[in-house]
Parts: C-alpha cells; sequence; structure tokens
C-alpha cells in the first residue's frame, strides 16, 4: 500500500509485483490473512484432523497412529454398551431443554415488553446467570440439590410439595433432570434477549389493529406475535439446540456422567475415553457422530443467517 | 373506559407475577451464593437454611485470598482473558471490516465459515488440538490457552462485528479518503470511533469466553499454578470436598465479579451485537 512512496525505480518484474500487490482487488486479502490464516489453522485443521483420528488408533503416548477404517464406528453402534444410552440422553436432553427454555424466553421477553416500571431491573435479573462460568453455576446448583442442607429439599418440604429429602444429583430417576435444570438456567438470557429483540421490532399499531378488528389477547398472540417471531424464534432454536448438543461443562461437574451413567452425554463420553482411557481414535469417532448429528441445524442455522443478510 | 384499565391492571398483573417467578429462579443462584459467602460455618449447615448471615464475617475471602492460590487463579484469568480480548480486537476488527467493505472472492464461504465455525463439538475440536499443541510444547502454557481462546471467539465476533460494520455509512470513509486520509488513516480517525460500540460488544464477548471456559482449561493446564479460576474452583472442591460451602461461594463471588462489572457497563452492545445478525428493524 505503501509501494508508491518508494523512490527507487524498481526492477521490471519486481514493479508489476508491487503494481499487483497495491491493486484495489488485493487489498480485502490484507486485512483478511490475519483473520483467517489462523482461522484455518485452528478451526479447519483440527475439525479435518478429528474427522481423520477417528479412523485411527491413536496412542498420546507413543504417538503411534494405526488406520484402521471403521472399526470405531462398528465398535461404537454394537459394542459399547453405553453409546446407545449416551446417545437417547443427549437427545432427550437437548430437546427437554431447547424447548423448556423456549417456553420460559418467550414468556420473559413478552413480559417484559410490557412498558411496566422496573423493566430494567427485571430484565437484568433475567439476564444475569450469563454472567455465570458453567462451573460456578453447577457448583452453587449443586448446593442447592443437596439432600440435607440444599434450598431446594427445604422449600419443597415446607410448601408440602415432598414429603421426604430427594438426593437431586444422587438419584438416578432425577439427575438428568436435575441437570437440565442447571443448562436451561444458563441458556435463558440468551433465549429472553434473541426473543425481546424480535418482540421489539413489532410494531405497537399492529396489536392496536388487530384488537379494532375484534382479536382478543390469545388471538393477538397468536396471529401478530407468533408469525412475527418465527425467524428470530428458528435462530434462537437452532442456537440453544446446537449448544444444548455439545454440552459439557456443567455436566461434568454436577455429576461426571453418573450415576448409573443416567447422565451420560456424548460429550463426557468422548471426553472419558480421551483424557482418562487415553482411546483418542475411539473417543473422535464419538465426537463425528455427534458432528454428523449437528450438521442439520447447523446447515439449518447458517442458511436462515445467510437468508437474512442477503 | 373501565373495563380498559382494567385489562391493563390483569396485564401488569400477569406480567409481574411471571417476572417474579423467573426472577427468582434466575437471581436466587446469585443471591444465595452472595450471602453465604459471609456465612460463618454454623449458619451453613442448618436443617433450615439461614437466608441472610445473622453475623457477617469475612473469614471466607480471608481464608481464600490467604490459604489456597485462588488469588493466583484470578491473576491467571485475568491475564489469558486480557489477551485474548486485545488479540480478538485486533484481528476481529480487520476481518470484519474487510467483510463489510470489499467485495472478493470466496466472500460468501467465509461467511459461511465463520457462522457455522464455532457451532461444532467442542470435543471433536479439543481432541486434535490437544495432540497438535502438545506436539508445539503449547500444552500447559498461558500461550496455548490464549491461542485456542482467541480462536475460539474469532469466527462469531467477526460476523457479529461485520453486521455492526454493516450499519456504519460507507460515505464516512470515502469523504475522509477523499479529503486525503489513506484508507488505514480514514478508519482510525473517522471509522472506528463510530463503531466503538460494536468494537465493545466483541470485547465483552472474547473476555467472556476466556474468562468462563473449563473444558479446555481443564485438559491443557496440568501446573496447578497456572490453573485459571475455572479449574481452580473445580480443583479446590474436589480436594477440599463440599464441606466448605462457605469458602467455595467466596471463590464464586470472586470468578463472577469481574465478569458482572464488563457485562453492566457493555450489555447494551452485546445485546445489540448479538442480535444485529438476527433481527433487523
Amino acid at each position: 500500500m505503501s509501494t508508491k512512496t518508494l523512490s527507487v525505480p524498481l526492477p521490471e518484474g519486481l514493479e508489476r509485483l508491487s503494481r499487483r500487490l497495491s491493486n484495489r482487488h488485493i487489498t480485502p486479502y490484507y486485512y483478511l490473512l490475519p483473520t483467517v490464516i489462523p482461522l484455518l489453522l485452528l478451526t479447519v485443521y483440527p475439525l479435518l484432523r478429528g474427522i481423520y483420528l477417528a479412523f485411527t488408533q491413536y496412542n498420546l503416548y507413543n504417538k503411534d497412529t494405526t488406520l484402521v477404517g471403521a472399526f470405531n464406528f462398528i465398535e461404537l453402534t454394537t459394542n459399547d454398551t453405553l453409546f446407545w444410552g449416551a446417545l437417547a440422553n443427549n437427545i432427550l436432553w437437548t430437546v427437554g431443554i431447547v424447548a423448556i427454555t423456549y417456553v420460559l424466553g418467550l414468556f420473559t421477553s413478552i413480559a417484559l415488553n410490557e412498558n411496566i416500571p422496573l423493566r430494567g431491573l427485571f430484565r437484568g435479573l433475567a439476564l444475569i446467570p450469563w454472567v455465570c462460568p458453567a462451573v460456578v453455576a453447577a457448583l452453587t446448583w449443586r448446593w442447592i440439590f443437596d439432600p440435607h442442607f440444599g434450598m431446594l429439599n427445604y422449600a419443597l418440604m415446607e410448601l408440602g410439595l415432598i414429603d421426604r429429602q430427594i438426593g437431586w444429583l444422587g438419584d438416578k430417576n432425577t439427575a438428568l433432570a436435575a441437570t437440565m435444570v442447571v443448562a436451561i438456567w444458563k441458556l435463558l438470557p440468551f433465549s429472553v434477549v434473541m426473543l425481546l429483540a424480535g418482540l421489539q421490532t413489532v410494531p405497537e399499531e399492529l396489536y392496536e389493529a388487530g384488537a379494532i378488528d375484534g382479536a382478543g389477547v390469545l388471538g393477538r398472540f397468536r396471529y401478530i406475535t407468533v408469525p412475527l417471531l418465527n425467524r428470530v424464534g428458528k435462530i434462537a432454536i437452532l442456537l440453544t439446540t446446537i449448544w444444548a448438543f455439545n454440552h459439557f461443562d456443567s455436566v461434568y461437574v454436577l455429576t461426571g456422567g453418573g450415576p448409573g451413567d443416567t447422565t451420560m452425554l456424548l460429550s463426557i463420553m468422548s471426553y472419558l475415553n480421551a483424557f482418562r482411557f487415553f482411546k483418542i481414535g475411539y473417543a473422535s469417532a464419538v465426537g463425528v457422530v455427534m458432528l454428523i448429528l449437528l450438521l442439520l441445524p447447523i446447515t439449518l442455522y447458517t442458511r436462515q443467517v445467510l437468508e437474512d443478510v442477503e | 373506559m373501565e373495563q380498559f384499565v382494567r385489562r391493563r391492571l390483569v396485564r401488569y398483573v400477569l406480567a409481574y407475577g411471571w417476572l417474579l417467578i423467573i426472577s427468582t429462579f434466575t437471581a436466587f443462584p446469585f443471591f444465595w451464593m452472595l450471602t453465604s459467602s459471609f456465612k460463618a460455618r454454623p449458619e451453613i449447615f442448618t436443617r433450615i437454611p439461614v437466608l441472610f448471615p445473622q453475623e457477617p464475617t469475612l473469614a471466607n475471602y480471608n481464608y481464600v485470598l490467604t490459604e489456597t492460590p485462588a488469588g493466583r487463579y484470578f491473576l491467571n484469568s485475568l491475564y489469558i482473558a486480557t489477551v485474548t480480548t486485545l488479540l480478538a480486537l485486533v484481528l476481529t476488527t480487520l476481518g470484519a471490516y474487510a467483510l463489510s467493505r470489499f467485495q472478493f472472492r470466496m466472500r460468501r464461504s467465509l461467511g459461511v465459515w465463520l457462522i457455522a465455525g464455532q457451532m461444532f463439538p467442542g470435543v471433536l475440536m479439543l481432541i486434535p488440538l490437544f495432540v497438535t499443541l502438545t506436539r508445539l510444547n503449547l500444552v500447559n502454557t498461558y500461550a496455548g490457552l490464549i491461542i485456542v481462546y482467541t480462536m475460539g471467539a474469532l469466527p462469531f465476533s467477526t460476523w457479529m462485528l461485520k453486521g455492526y460494520f454493516d450499519t456504519v455509512p460507507r460515505e464516512l470513509e470515502d469523504s475522509a479518503m477523499i479529503d486525503g486520509c489513506s484508507r488505514v488513516g480514514a478508519i482510525r480517525r473517522v471509522f472506528l470511533p463510530v463503531a466503538a460500540p460494536g468494537i465493545a460488544a466483541v470485547a465483552l464477548f472474547a473476555f467472556t469466553i476466556a474468562w468462563q471456559e473449563f473444558m479446555f482449561a481443564l485438559t491443557m493446564m496440568k501446573d496447578q499454578e497456572k490453573y485459571p479460576l475455572s479449574v481452580g474452583i473445580n480443583f479446590f472442591v474436589g480436594i477440599a470436598g463440599s464441606v466448605v460451602w462457605g469458602n467455595i461461594m467466596a471463590m464464586a463471588v470472586l470468578i463472577i465479579v469481574p465478569g458482572l462489572i464488563f457485562f453492566l457497563f457493555l450489555q447494551r452492545y452485546m445485546i445489540s451485537g448479538l442480535t444485529a445478525g438476527a433481527v433487523k428493524g
């Protein structure tokens, strides 16, 4: 870009090169290279290598890689007693979280969209889990869920809803639901922010017109709010699906997959295989299965975002 | 008229009722964390939970800051998150500017990659990155984590910032360039000041990622004195057991406060940045 200031005439070849380098068409790449090169190195390369590793048996210590074809996948789907359970947990976990987060987010954003006093305070309170790292969330909730000293059991017993203490995280029947609560808590702010932004694009006149035409509260909700939230809602649902499906931190801290593998998720299973049992290839195969299952939501999301831009 | 007032009242009651329920859910853990960090032991192990400490004490903070490496963890996190934020700001601004202002080949493919790039399963990326960083001797170093976090923040931040830059009129730089500024000069003097809110959102986003991340740090940091807070607090619970809730909650408050301050200042930008791609006004 500063080639014009050079006073010494360049040899012809270099001159042409320098002209080409300062060409308008090249300029974007000066800005892009610092972003793109690291991006390629740290997202494209690991992704391709991760997929490759799934077809190998790799030993972390002597760095021995043996190609084994589809062996890991066959082993995973036919011989691993954990896999199908973890897959089922993952799907149940994701669907439950996405649905509940969406509904809670929708009600909350509608309430926050009302022009009421203290709106800012309530919005802040609804968004606050955002700043809480998943590990801290998990530890705090672990105490709330504690069978003897936890707030939850105390509150439920005071209200007469349960008559004896429940070990929420230690009981096979409740552990998965308890971990879901923590994940919903962490994802709710995002859902509220997205849906609230969507609601704020709905012009007030539309509701007034609806009211004049005789539509009740429910009618206006059904025929004005819902269709207009369609796009934002889709994005919120797709993103929470992807995040919930990939989630690791809080479940690892809360239960580590237990009790009795009832909270075993694919990400935990992959992590344990890689870093506890050092089965790198096998763990990568679990990751590839996750990737395949996520291809549809990732594609839909990418298409939706690009469509909005163009 | 009376009907109008009554309907309005119903709406208020419904909205407040719901907001009270939901903010109890979202804010109670924070309230519990904060008050418990000031409780002495007897108030923690009670059959009937104590909501407000009767005799507030700083003993928990005193203990975690002097008897545990929490202060060290805090500085580690601060260092990692600050460097990550600065790196991400420079790289993201350059990339987003090009995406927003220039036409070039592969623009669309790059966009697709930026959007999809951070949706891949974390564990699938973790394993090969761990293998590669081990080879490069970057495991168990701050640099290794900083690289990983910067890259983690990059795709989404670039896309978010591009959305923001698109709203800044092109004529701004054009007129500065006509007045004799170089493009770089125009960006620095005219464009960046206007685009500051978007850049602030990226800063918050990158800082949050680096401050909160757990899985990569857990895998990559071997030496205790290099742990960031997220891994440090989990490690502390692992050795001390869950009997020392007061101490754990004091550590939790230490983790949350910087993020909270950052968030209070920048939340407006964060929200507009996040929704820029999704909602068009």
